[in-house]
C-alpha cells in the first residue's frame, strides 16, 4: 500500500513538472526577409520588419488578423527585423500569453492586440503521443513520448539528436527523418521517446542551448532516461537507445548512468574528435570535387586551426588573425559554446564504448559525407574487444547523413531527397534479434 | 421568302443558344464534381505523387465519376457549339481520358501495395504505362517516349552545331580554351545595380520591339529582384505573377547565387520569364473575357513553359542576341534542356544508371559540369518536368505553322497561342489539323 503511494507520488510529481511546462506558440506565418529590393517593389518607408509570404490556418496570425503582404514590424514593442529574430522572440513567449503588434498594411501602419495560440501537438489515429517533462540541471526539459496504441507496456527506445540546437518536437512537419523513424517503429511496437535538447522546443532552460556544455546536456538525456523508467507502459529493462550523429557520442555516456539495453548509432564519431574532423574534411573536400592536392592543403590548414582553437584556447577571432582561414573554418564551433566544444575535444569515445555492456548497432549511411565510415568500424572493434559479439556495423545504402535518400555524396550536398525508411527496417530487424 | 429565312435563322439561333447553354450546364457540372473529388494537386516530386495517391474506395469514386461522364460527352451533341466552346468540348474530352489512365494505373499500383520507386519510374514492373502517362500529364502532348528520345537526340546534335558555329566565327579552335574563357568573371556581373540597369534596359528593347511578332498589349510593368536565400540548386530565375506572391505585383527573380549573375544568360532568361513569356502569359490569360468554368481551372505545363522557351527563338526579332555571346548563351542553355530529354527518358524508361546519364552528359554538354549532379537528381525526381520545355516549345512551333498555312499571320497565330493559354497543347495542334 505504502509503495503504491509512493509510486503515485512520484507520478503526480512527474505529471506535475510536466504540466509546468507550458506549449510554446506558434505564430502561424512563413516570413521573408525585407532587403531594399523587397523595399523598392513594395514601395516601403524602410528595409525593416519581415514580409508575411503566408498565414497557417487556426493559428495566432489568424486569430491576429495577419494577412499575406504584411509587414510585421514588432511585437510587443520589440522590432522584428528577421525571420529568425521573429521566431526567437515568440519562443520567449507561451500559448495564452497576450501580445502587441505592429504591422504595415497597404502602406499605412497598423497596431492590436492578440494572444499567442498554442503550438498543437502531433495526433495519428493509431499512435498515442505524451508531452511530458523532466527537470534536470538545465531547468525543465520536454520529453514527447509516442506509445502504439494497442500496447499496454512495450520497450523504449529514447532518441538524442545531433550537435545542432534544433528541437525534435515539430507537430507541423511530421515528414522529418526522427519523426517518420520514430513513428515506423512505434507501429513496430515499441514506445518511442524524443529527449529534447536544453533551450530548445517547449524546454524552459536556465541558459539558451548555444551557451550550455557538453555535461550539461548530458545531463539532461542521462535524467529523461530516469524519468521515463518510471512511466507504466515502460518496460524499464528494455531501453534503448538511438544516438543520431553527436547523439551516438552521448549515448555510450548515457549508458554508464543508466542500465541501457541496447544502442543504435546512426552516422556517429568513434575516434577523438580531431581525428574525426581531418578525416571528415576530405569527404568534404571529395563532396565539392575538390582536387586531391586542394583536400590536402585543406585538411592541413583545418587542423591547425583546430590546434589554434583546442589547444591554444584561442577564440576563433584570435585564430583567424593568425591564419584568414580559420575564421571560416572554425566557424562551425561557434554553433555551441566554448565549452561543450572543449569537452567534446577532451573525449576519448572508443574509451566511453569500452565499458558499454549492451548490444551496439552501427549505422552509417553510404552517401553520409559529414560522418566517417571508419568511425563507426572503430566503435564496432572496440566493443566486440572488450564484450566479443556484442556489436554490429551496417552500412545503409543510397542514404545520407540525414537519413534521407541520396546516390552520392554530392547529391546529398546538394539536394538529399526524403526520409529513407530503409533506417527503421535495419533498426526494427536488429531490435528483434537483440 | 425573306421572312422564311428569318424563321429559319432564329430557330437555328435559339437552337444554339440552347445547346450553348446545356454545354455550360455540362461545363458547370464537370467543374463542380471534380473539385467535390478533391484530386490531389500535381506535385514536381513523383514520390509525393505517389503517396498522395488516394486509397482504393477513393479512386473508385474517380473512376466512375470519369466513366459517367464520358458518356455524358458522348452524348452530347457539339456539332452547333462555337468554335471555342468546341475547343472547351475537346480540352473536357482530354481530361476525362488522361484522368481515366491515372486511375486505372493508380488503383493498380494501390492493388499491389503501394511500392514507391526510389530512383525513377523504371523500378516500378509497369513503368512503361507509368512513364508514358508522366509524359502526357506535363506536356499534355501525345508523344511516346522513343518520340521523345529522338527528338532530344535531333535537337543536342543541331544545338551542338550551333555551338560550334559561335565558337568558330569567335577563332576559337581549342575547346578548352574558349570554355575556360566562357568561366572567366568576364562573363559574370557582380553588382546588384549593374544586373538590374541591365534588365531595364533589355526591358525597354523587348517592349519597343513586341509588335513585330506580337499584337499590340498593355503589358504592366514587371518587378525585378534577386531571388531571396538562393543556393547552388537555384535555377537562373523564376517568374512570380502577383497572385502567387506577397509582393503585390508581378516579379521576376533572378539567382545572384554567391554575388554574381551570367552574362549570357540575361537576354534568354528575361525573354522566358517575363516578355514575350511568361509575363506577357500571364497578363493575356487573365484579360480575356472568356467565362467558361473551365477557364483557368487546369495548369498545363507543356503549354506554359513550352510557351517561354519557344519565345526564346525569337531574341534577334526583339532587338537581343546581338552579341554573339548572349546568343551562344540562349544556345547553351539549349543544349541543357535537349539534353534532358534524351537523359529523362533514359532513367525511366530506359533504365539508365546515375553513372550512365552522368557519362551522356559529359559527352554532350561541355563546360557545364558544375550542374551535371543538380540537374540529374532534378530529372530524376521530377519524371516528366523537364520535358514540358522543349516538347512544349516544339508543338508550339508546330501550332504556328499550322495556323500560317491555314492564312493566319504570325501575329494571330502568337495571339491564338496566348488567349489560349490554358489549353491542353494537343488539343491546340489538332484544331489547328481540323
Amino acid at each position: 500500500m505504502k509503495a503504491k503511494l509512493v509510486i503515485a507520488l512520484i507520478l503526480s510529481v512527474v505529471i506535475c513538472k510536466a504540466q509546468e511546462l507550458a506549449r510554446r506558440p506558434l505564430l502561424g506565418i512563413q516570413m521573408e526577409q525585407i532587403t531594399e529590393d523587397v523595399k523598392r517593389i513594395m514601395e516601403l518607408p524602410a528595409v525593416k520588419g519581415v514580409l508575411i509570404k503566408s498565414v497557417i490556418p487556426n493559428t495566432t496570425a489568424t486569430q491576429a488578423g495577419f494577412k499575406v503582404s504584411d509587414i510585421l514590424l514588432k511585437i510587443n514593442g520589440k522590432e522584428v527585423n528577421a525571420p529568425t529574430e521573429a521566431g526567437k522572440l515568440v519562443a520567449t513567449y507561451k500559448g495564452g500569453d497576450e501580445f502587441t503588434y505592429e504591422i504595415i498594411r497597404d502602406k499605412k501602419t497598423i497596431t492590436g492586440k492578440s494572444t499567442f495560440k498554442a503550438l498543437p501537438i502531433e495526433k495519428y489515429t493509431d499512435i498515442d503521443m505524451y508531452y511530458t517533462a523532466t527537470k534536470t540541471i538545465n531547468g525543465l526539459q520536454r520529453i514527447v513520448v509516442s506509445k502504439p496504441k494497442n500496447k499496454t507496456k512495450a520497450p523504449a527506445v529514447v532518441f538524442i539528436g545531433g550537435i545542432g540546437c534544433y528541437s525534435l518536437d515539430n507537430p507541423l512537419d511530421t515528414n522529418k527523418s526522427e519523426t517518420k523513424l520514430l513513428n515506423a517503429l512505434t507501429r513496430a511496437g515499441y514506445v518511442c521517446v524524443r529527449a529534447e535538447k536544453p533551450g530548445v522546443g517547449d524546454n524552459m532552460s536556465c541558459k539558451p542551448c548555444n551557451e550550455i556544455s557538453f555535461n550539461e546536456e548530458l545531463d539532461g538525456y542521462i535524467n529523461t532516461v530516469k524519468t521515463i523508467k518510471k512511466y507504466d507502459y515502460i518496460d524499464s529493462t528494455q531501453i534503448y537507445i538511438i544516438g543520431h550523429s553527436m547523439g551516438g557520442v552521448m549515448a555510450p555516456l548515457i549508458a554508464k548512468q543508466s542500465n541501457i539495453k541496447g544502442i543504435i548509432a546512426y552516422g556517429t564519431i568513434g575516434s577523438n574528435f580531431i581525428e574525426y574532423l581531418a578525416k571528415t574534411r576530405r569527404t568534404i573536400g571529395e563532396t565539392y570535387n575538390w582536387k586531391p592536392d586542394e583536400i590536402d592543403d585543406y585538411i592541413k590548414d583545418y587542423c591547425e586551426c583546430a590546434s589554434y582553437y583546442f589547444i591554444e584556447k584561442m577564440t576563433t577571432a584570435e585564430a583567424a588573425k593568425k591564419k584568414e582561414a580559420c575564421k571560416d573554418y572554425l566557424s562551425i564551433f561557434d554553433y555551441r559554446s566554448r565549452a561543450y566544444n572543449n569537452e567534446l575535444y577532451n573525449l576519448n569515445i572508443p574509451g566511453a564504448w569500452k565499458s558499454f555492456t549492451g548490444k551496439a548497432l552501427l549505422m552509417w549511411g553510404e552517401s553520409d559525407y559529414i560522418s566517417s565510415k571508419e568511425d563507426h568500424q572503430i566503435i564496432t572493434q572496440t566493443v566486440n574487444a572488450y564484450h566479443t559479439g556484442n556489436a554490429e556495423f551496417v552500412t545503409i545504402k543510397a542514404t545520407e547523413h540525414g537519413m534521407r535518400d541520396a546516390e552520392t555524396f554530392q547529391q546529398a550536398q546538394n539536394a538529399p531527397g526524403s526520409y529513407n525508411p530503409a533506417v527503421a527496417s535495419q533498426i526494427i530487424k536488429w531490435l528483434r534479434q537483440s | 421568302m425573306r421572312k422564311i429565312t428569318l424563321a429559319v435563322l432564329l430557330v437555328l439561333f435559339s437552337q444554339i443558344q440552347a445547346q450553348t447553354s446545356k454545354f455550360n450546364v455540362l461545363c458547370n457540372n464537370f467543374m463542380k464534381e471534380y473539385n467535390e473529388l478533391n484530386i490531389p494537386a500535381t506535385d514536381l516530386d513523383y514520390k509525393v505523387n505517389f503517396s498522395n495517391i488516394k486509397n482504393a474506395s477513393e479512386l473508385q469514386k474517380q473512376e466512375t465519376f470519369f466513366l459517367a461522364f464520358e458518356k455524358r460527352l458522348h452524348n452530347f451533341n457539339a456539332k452547333k457549339l462555337s468554335s471555342e466552346e468546341k475547343l472547351r468540348y475537346k480540352q473536357l474530352s482530354y481530361e476525362v481520358a488522361i484522368n481515366t489512365e491515372r486511375v486505372a494505373l493508380e488503383k493498380k499500383w494501390d492493388a499491389e501495395g503501394r511500392i514507391t520507386p526510389e530512383n525513377g519510374l523504371h523500378q516500378l514492373n509497369n513503368y512503361k504505362d507509368w512513364y508514358s502517362f508522366y509524359i502526357k500529364h506535363f506536356t499534355s502532348v501525345n508523344i511516346t517516349p522513343e518520340q521523345v528520345f529522338a527528338m532530344g537526340e535531333s535537337e543536342v546534335k543541331k544545338i551542338q552545331q550551333e555551338i560550334k558555329n559561335i565558337e568558330t566565327k569567335l577563332g576559337y579552335t581549342n575547346d578548352e580554351l574558349f570554355y575556360a574563357y566562357l568561366h572567366t568573371d568576364t562573363f559574370y556581373l557582380k553588382d546588384k545595380e549593374d544586373i538590374l540597369h541591365a534588365y531595364t534596359e533589355i526591358d525597354k528593347t523587348v517592349r519597343k520591339n513586341l509588335y513585330k511578332l506580337f499584337q499590340k498589349y498593355t503589358v504592366p510593368e514587371i518587378g525585378v529582384m534577386e531571388w531571396p536565400n538562393a543556393t547552388a540548386t537555384t535555377p537562373p530565375g523564376m517568374y512570380l505573377d502577383k497572385e502567387n506572391n506577397a509582393y503585390g505585383k508581378d516579379v521576376f527573380q533572378f539567382n545572384f547565387y554567391q554575388q554574381k549573375h551570367n552574362i549570357r544568360a540575361m537576354e534568354w532568361l528575361y525573354m522566358h520569364e517575363a516578355i514575350p513569356g511568361h509575363h506577357l502569359q500571364f497578363v493575356i490569360r487573365h484579360s480575356d473575357t472568356d467565362s467558361s468554368a473551365l477557364k483557368n481551372s487546369f495548369f498545363y505545363f507543356g503549354n506554359a513553359e513550352g510557351w517561354a522557351c519557344y519565345v526564346e527563338d525569337y531574341g534577334k526579332e526583339m532587338g537581343l542576341y546581338q552579341n554573339d555571346y548572349t546568343y551562344l548563351g540562349k544556345w547553351q542553355w539549349d543544349l541543357v534542356r535537349s539534353a534532358r530529354l534524351v537523359m529523362e527518358v533514359g532513367i525511366h524508361y530506359f533504365g539508365w544508371s546515375r553513372e550512365k546519364t552522368m557519362q551522356y552528359w559529359k559527352d554532350n554538354i561541355k563546360g557545364q559540369d558544375e550542374i551535371a549532379d543538380r540537374e540529374i537528381t532534378r530529372i530524376t525526381n521530377w519524371a516528366g518536368q523537364a520535358l514540358c520545355y522543349k516538347v512544349g516549345a516544339l508543338t508550339i512551333k508546330k501550332i504556328v505553322e499550322q495556323q500560317k498555312q491555314n492564312g493566319s499571320s504570325i501575329l494571330a497565330a502568337h495571339q491564338f497561342l496566348l488567349t489560349h493559354s490554358d489549353f491542353p497543347l494537343q488539343v491546340l495542334a489538332d484544331s489547328g489539323k481540323s
